[in-house]
């Protein structure tokens, strides 16, 4: 949530008397959080008490939570380039079941890239029209996954709440104008966790799928490692489950600091022994 | 019909003065409305159309059934093409009302019925039409408005439909009756007919295709429309097995269990490829899925179209060797690839050739010329029994001797010019044929010419032929012919004299002919690469053509030898028509002296100088520097260059360029830099808020890339400057402006190569203030040191990248917009920019988007700024907004064509009369077009002037459309630059001085007060014309460029896009200033809804522009 609030500060100039209005652009941090027990089996009855949020080693007033039980907004991006033409069917499969395991609260857009991103549904709850975006998906094309991921983050930037990017490719990037860089420090700024799913040509590209993990990981998704295409729908499972046990917690950052990234911990002191998922930073 | 035409030509006119005479009694105004009218009459005597519109349409609230208001409500709807016929109406029911003259008001709506069509508003001309009739007008009987006079044509079946068929292939299901066979042929000849991949995907998705149509009617029940039925139900075991066949052929499958179905999307090979069938056909897949799924039962209906054909089914079955495997056309031809080539020839031939050429060749010869038939064909013409020989009539003897046969025996003139040489006398006479008429009549001016050029012409498609291939190479000899210049007596006009371009340049002075024969005999070498003198002879003639004065002979010859390795930097030259031949000594010892340089100061080096140039042109072009004062600077900037002793000097001779620059340009003392450079660009015109806009999406650039302010460079060089001459200087200011410097700052994300790191972060302010506080503390020692004069120097090195970054980033933010996506989320794009090109050693590299290797990915521009709109237009295709954004290897060339055109027009100077003016011209060559349907001659006429201005084929569609009163078919055929130099064409003939119509006057008024203006609507033409700015010329139709190699030149073909967006924006109402900012959105959703169809496919482009909708996007002009 980018709550731009404008705080007007009536500050006395010791020497000059003049009265000066200090305009001061602050947002809501917003960081989704999922935790697990020693079995890898969610926890979902934590409160906002049990969080801890540490700012580059400043502790932060959580001022919004959510509990892992509400609805969230998640983008499929699906790599439709050229050399997907003889698995689509197998993904358009895998994206229906998706749907109709997903709670239906959660809000589900549809979006594919080749040499750019194309929106086929907004985001919306009515799942027969995002199942119908879904077989209107077509191969072919270059690759600009890196330009793809930044738009999405950028078109997903306004919406409130949890939200997340399941990433489907299968190659390296052949077409984006913007670098890795430029497009990680993108999600970054938004903050949005990526699911990555690579697989095919993408696997055999050993920098790539490292970047990609850097992206999941630092968002505070999750990647993962498709060797077949029948594969797809399980880890799409196991991204609906990790999906519906998922906390958001927000806050205005105290951190001044102009355009540094800023390195976000998030812990359950109460509960040490609980593991728990979430973005390591972000850039302001 | 003469007599009529005569009448509709006379008549349909208004008055000059439109409240001059009331055609009845009319009731007394009240005095506001008497004001009014006196104001609109003011208005209308001084060509003020603009608020002349807006106080009409206040007239119109006031009172709206005012025979006199709706006059004028009619002429000025009438002018702007805005809903004119309806206008009309409305006056010629108020002139009944008002108990007018049955004349009077027949010619209102005579006019009504003109506009009407013009403006492609069928039903008011329908309506118009009957209102005619019924006051017994006859002049346009047996027409009727509504219903063309039907054609009779051949028609063969299109299985599963126009819009199924043409979905698969990715063509226009839309395009004009006729042309869909045409376009099928065509993309067949596209994918080649060498085995490739994409060859092999394409020929089996069509035969996958039409096996399916055929299966799928095996299971249905044909209906009387030609349609087929086919009900799937799964609620019986017979039901499952029809439709587990059914779903099958359209690549999804059953999936069974004991109580419920799974319709699902069948993984098997083909499945893909019949999905696709599945939306082609109209079905809805997501109601077909859940319907089975709930038992219900879902009926499939598929249904076939007819279509226009040349000759018929029979035909082209007949020509296969396997008669029996096929039905139709479309199998038939997918079958032999002659057939296909043979399809497109005959599609570029009138029918009395076509039928000469079938029994003159016979089946064997006509399949064993498909080849040349297809590429040159459409040059073949015969009329009456005889060819219509290029050149014309005086040309036949000419032919006569190449071909050995005259024109009036067509068979074995025809056979001859097919068979001399294995096809390069037929690609020479083709090339001949499609020059504009003078240069056709230079070259068959005599037989010994004409035989000269014909040994000289290289017959470059050769290999196309050998290879059987339908690409056309763009041949030295085409462009020489195409782009010769000439002079006002018809001879050649050669740039400083035809003695330069000849060989021997001794004192004999040399023949025409015997020059250009001898260019195109030769090439040179340069590098790796060959190179045409005619290469050097056109790039120096264009020069020459942007000049109020000739070249002289020294100057053209230095560009001559400058040419080929400095090419791409020869727009510069075009930019600037008042350079002498000092200027191009001077650039050429800068250029020596920039080579020099070596790795990061190369680029910073390159940079400045090129952003010195570009910021010259660039203000001159926004009207800030005279062509003289622009001139003047580039030599000057030159010789500072050339002038400088070691490297380290370039700082303060960027320095001082680029003050000479602002100075010269207006800036005023003590004026902010960065305050005069974001004015200058945002101009007066127009309101204050864009002028706001536009300054702030200028900073917005600037700031999205760390472009540091100008300001505090300017002053610190300033004060070293002094300090070097021993002056005094202010060390607050000093200090506070070297406080002001900023450098972008690295961040551990970025990942940056040490490489890379020293380039892109080249600026140190911390290094700038080490050594101020130096000169500082030697000038406030006891004894001042000697070493001031050097530290200044050293503190103006240290100030110069981040010099470079500023120069660079002014000249970004002209260009680029924030919302490109490189801009706004690649914070080091600008500093990324490479000038010269490290592998090959180019120090003038061309403009182009270049890609980092690896899975690091990314882009940067490389190149100099000569070129540079054209990397904006392929950065620009990339939006922040996907949804902006263009799809990369389907339209973008032609995207990146027109957004080049828009981000190289100088805004700021773009007026609404300039709009007005090219609208103008538009709707009169249309009104042309209309009124040629009724009138034999001026069809002549328009017959005659489009030769050479479209291809052969659409020539035939036009008359033929003309003829059958089909005004729709006959206006989409013509593109909006058609259309503008049709009415030059038309403007000379002896049927448009009779021409009485509101449009013409209004148009011949304004184009006086808009000259000039009209250059700024034209496309972009890099390498159709080797030009950077904008240029609206007359190019070589779109037939010629469509089987071209290459994409670009198709693409620079349709960047005249916004002469279609300037008549929208005139007809709706917006002003000019308003469309620089909705040209670019507008051009977005353009190359979207072309994004399903070829990128050669300029036929659907040109259509559409006809359907640009200004007034959707005005939500844009908020955003932005």
């Amino acid at each position: 949530m980018k709550l731009a609030i404008l705080i007007s500060l009536l500050a006395f100039h010791a020497t000059a008397w003049a009265q000066t209005t200090l305009k001061v652009d602050v947002r809501m941090i917003e960081v989704q959080a999922a935790v697990y027990d020693d079995k890898g089996r969610a926890v979902t009855n934590l409160a906002a008490a049990d969080f801890r949020i540490v700012e580059d080693g400043s502790n932060q007033q959580i001022g919004v939570f959510e509990p892992a039980s509400s609805g969230m907004t998640i983008a499929v991006l699906v790599d439709t380039t050229g050399s997907m033409v003889v698995d689509l069917p197998h993904v358009k499969n895998a994206v229906s079941r998706l749907l109709s395991v997903l709670s239906p609260e959660h809000s589900v857009g549809m979006f594919t890239f080749a040499s750019h991103l194309t929106q086929l549904s907004p985001f919306t709850t009515d799942r027969k029209a995002t199942l119908s975006a879904v077989l209107r998906m077509k191969a072919g094309g270059t690759t600009a996954l890196f330009d793809s991921l930044a738009q999405l983050a950028r078109g997903t930037s306004s919406i409130n709440g949890k939200k997340a990017i399941l990433l489907l490719t299968d190659g390296d990037d052949t077409s984006s104008l913007l670098t890795l860089e430029a497009s990680v420090r993108s999600i970054q700024h938004i903050g949005i966790p990526v699911y990555s799913m690579l697989y095919g040509r993408a696997l055999e590209d050993p920098t790539l799928y490292e970047r990609l993990k850097k992206i999941s990981q630092s968002t505070g998704g999750v990647p993962f490692k498709v060797r077949e295409p029948s594969e797809v729908s399980r880890v799409f499972e196991r991204i609906a489950q990790d999906l519906e046990h998922i906390y958001l917690l927000g806050y205005y950052s105290s951190n001044t600091a102009s355009s540094q990234w800023r390195a976000v911990e998030v812990s359950l002191p109460s509960r040490p022994k609980l593991k728990l998922r979430a973005k390591e930073g972000y850039w302001p | 019909m003469k007599k009529l035409l005569a009448l509709l030509l006379a008549g349909l006119v208004l008055p000059s003065g439109i409240f001059a005479v009331g055609h009845a009694q009319q009731p007394a105004p009240g005095p506001a409305l008497e004001y009014l009218l006196k104001k609109i009459e003011v208005l209308q005597n001084e060509n003020r159309d603009f608020e002349l519109r807006d106080a009409i349409r206040e007239a119109v609230g006031m009172a709206p059934q005012d025979e006199r208001v709706l006059r004028g409500f009619a002429y000025v709807s009438d002018i702007f093409g805005d809903h004119a016929a309806e206008a009309y109406e409305r006056w010629a029911t108020a002139l009944e009302q008002a108990g007018a003259s049955a004349p009077a008001v027949r010619e209102a709506l005579a006019r009504g019925f003109i506009v009407a069509l013009r403006d492609g508003e069928s039903a008011s001309a329908g309506r118009i039409s009957e209102r005619l009739t019924r006051l017994r007008d006859t002049r346009f009987d047996p027409i009727s408005a509504t219903a063309s006079i039907e054609k009779k044509a051949s028609q063969t079946v299109v299985p599963g439909g126009r819009h199924a068929l043409g979905q698969i292939l990715g063509l226009n299901p839309d395009l004009p009756s006729g042309r869909f066979a045409l376009e099928y042929a065509l993309a067949i000849l596209r994918v080649g007919t060498i085995p490739s991949r994409d060859r092999d995907v394409f020929r089996k998705s069509l035969r996958l295709y039409f096996s399916t149509v055929k299966a799928l009617h095996t299971f249905g029940t044909r209906e009387a429309n030609g349609g087929v039925e086919i009900p799937l139900d799964l609620r019986s075991e017979a039901g499952v097995v029809v439709a587990s066949k059914v779903l099958g052929l359209l690549g999804w499958q059953i999936r069974q269990s004991p109580n419920n179905f799974l319709i699902e999307l069948s993984p098997d090979e083909d499945a893909s490829i019949r999905q696709s069938f599945t939306s082609a056909f109209g079905i809805d897949e997501l109601a077909m899925k859940m319907e089975l799924e709930e038992k219900q039962t879902f009926t499939l209906k598929l249904h076939d179209d007819r279509e226009a054909l040349i000759f018929d089914d029979a035909f082209w079955i007949a020509l296969l060797k396997q008669q029996g495997s096929t039905s139709s056309f479309f199998e038939a031809v997918l079958q032999n690839h002659k057939l296909p080539q043979l399809y497109v020839a005959f599609a570029g031939m009138n029918e009395e050739t076509r039928r000469t050429l079938v029994i003159l060749l016979g089946r064997e010869d006509l399949l064993g010329s498909t080849r040349e038939l297809a590429l040159y064909g459409s040059s073949i013409i015969i009329d009456a029994g005889r060819v219509v020989v290029p050149g014309g009539p005086e040309a036949a003897a000419a032919w006569s001797s190449l071909t050995k046969e005259g024109p009036d025996h067509p068979g074995p003139f025809v056979r001859n010019l097919l068979r001399k040489d294995g096809g390069k006398l037929f690609a020479y006479y083709h090339a001949i044929a499609t020059l504009p008429q003078r240069n056709q009549r230079f070259f068959t001016g005599t037989a010994h010419r004409l035989g000269s050029f014909y040994r000289a012409f290289p017959f470059e498609d050769q290999v196309s032929i050998d290879h059987n291939a339908f690409v056309r190479r763009d041949d030295p000899f085409v462009r020489l012919a195409r782009d010769l210049p000439f002079n006002e007596d018809g001879s050649i006009r050669f740039p400083g004299g035809a003695r330069i371009w000849a060989i021997d340049r001794s004192n004999a002075p040399a023949k025409d002919d015997e020059v250009l024969l001898t260019m195109l005999g030769r090439t040179y070498s340069h590098g790796v690469i060959r190179i045409s003198p005619v290469e050097n002879f056109l790039a120096v003639a264009h020069i020459e053509s942007h000049r109020r004065e000739p070249l002289d002979d020294r100057t053209a010859l230095t560009l001559s030898q400058l040419y080929p390795k400095y090419r791409a930097i020869f727009p510069y030259f075009a930019a600037m028509p008042a350079l002498k031949g000092d200027a191009i000594d001077a650039f050429w010892r800068a250029a020596e002296q920039l080579e020099k340089f070596e790795g990061v100061a190369l680029n910073t080096a390159l940079g400045e100088f090129h952003s010195l140039v570009q910021l010259t042109i660039i203000f001159n072009q926004l009207g800030l520097l005279s062509d003289d004062d622009a001139a003047e600077l580039f030599t000057s900037t030159c010789l500072r260059i050339s002038a400088i002793q070691r490297p380290e000097e370039i700082g303060a001779a960027a320095f001082e360029g680029l003050e000479r620059i602002l100075e010269k340009s207006g800036r005023r003392l003590n004026e902010s830099a960065d305050e005069f450079f974001l004015h200058a660009v945002a101009g007066e015109l127009g309101s204050a808020d864009f002028r706001e806009t536009t300054i702030q999406r200028l900073r917005e650039v600037l700031r999205l890339q760390s472009i540091g302010s100008m300001d505090p460079l300017l002053a610190v060089y300033r004060a070293a400057s002094a300090l070097m001459n021993g002056d005094a200087v202010s060390w607050k200011e000093v200090e506070e402006n070297v406080a002001r410097l900023t450098e972008i700052e690295e961040e551990p994300g970025d990942n940056l190569s040490n490489t890379l790191r020293s380039s892109v972060i080249a600026g140190d302010p911390q290094e700038v203030s080490a050594i101020v506080a130096s000169l500082k503390r030697q000038l406030s020692a006891r004894k001042p040191s000697k070493d001031v004069a050097r530290t200044a120097a050293r503190l103006i090195e240290e100030l110069n990248p981040l010099l470079q970054t500023t120069l660079v980033g002014w000249v970004y933010a002209y260009y680029f917009s924030p919302d490109d996506l490189a801009i706004a989320s690649d914070r080091y794009l600008v500093r990324r920019h490479s000038f010269h090109d490290d592998v090959t050693e180019d120090y003038w590299p061309a403009s182009r988007v270049a890609q980092y290797p690896g899975a690091m990915g990314g882009s940067y521009l490389a190149g100099g700024f000569a070129e540079l709109a054209a990397a904006a237009g392929m950065i620009g295709k990339t939006n922040v907004q996907a949804r902006d954004s263009i799809e990369l290897n389907n339209y973008v060339t032609t995207t990146s064509a027109q957004l080049a055109a828009v981000r190289s027009v100088p805004w700021r100077r773009v007026t609404d009369l300039g709009m007005h003016s090219v609208a103008l011209k538009l709707r009169l060559a249309r009104e042309l077009v209309v009124l040629a349907a009724f009138d034999p001659i001026l069809l002549r006429e328009l017959s005659d002037a489009t030769t050479g201005l479209i291809g052969a084929h659409r020539r035939f569609e036009l008359v033929d459309a003309l003829t059958h009163r089909d005004f729709d078919a006959a206006l989409r055929l013509l593109s909006p630059g058609d259309l503008y130099f049709l009415a030059d064409a038309l403007g000379s003939v002896p049927e448009y001085k009779k021409l009485n119509s509101p449009v013409r006057t209004a148009f011949e008024t304004s184009e006086s007060e808009a000259f000039g203006q009209h250059q700024y609507f034209g496309g972009f033409h890099r390498r159709t014309l080797a030009c950077a700015h904008p240029h609206l010329v007359r190019l070589a139709p779109f037939e010629e460029y469509e089987n071209q190699q290459l994409l670009e030149p198709l693409a620079e073909r349709l960047s005249e896009i916004l002469l279609a967006l300037a008549e929208a924006a005139d007809r709706d109402g917006i002003p000019a200033q308003a469309l620089a900012r909705l040209a670019d959105p507008a051009i977005r959703r353009y190359s979207l809804r072309m994004a399903g169809y070829g990128p050669r496919d300029w036929m659907t482009a040109i259509d559409m522009m006809r359907s640009v909708d200004l007034k959707a996007l005005s939500p844009a002009l908020e955003r932005n």
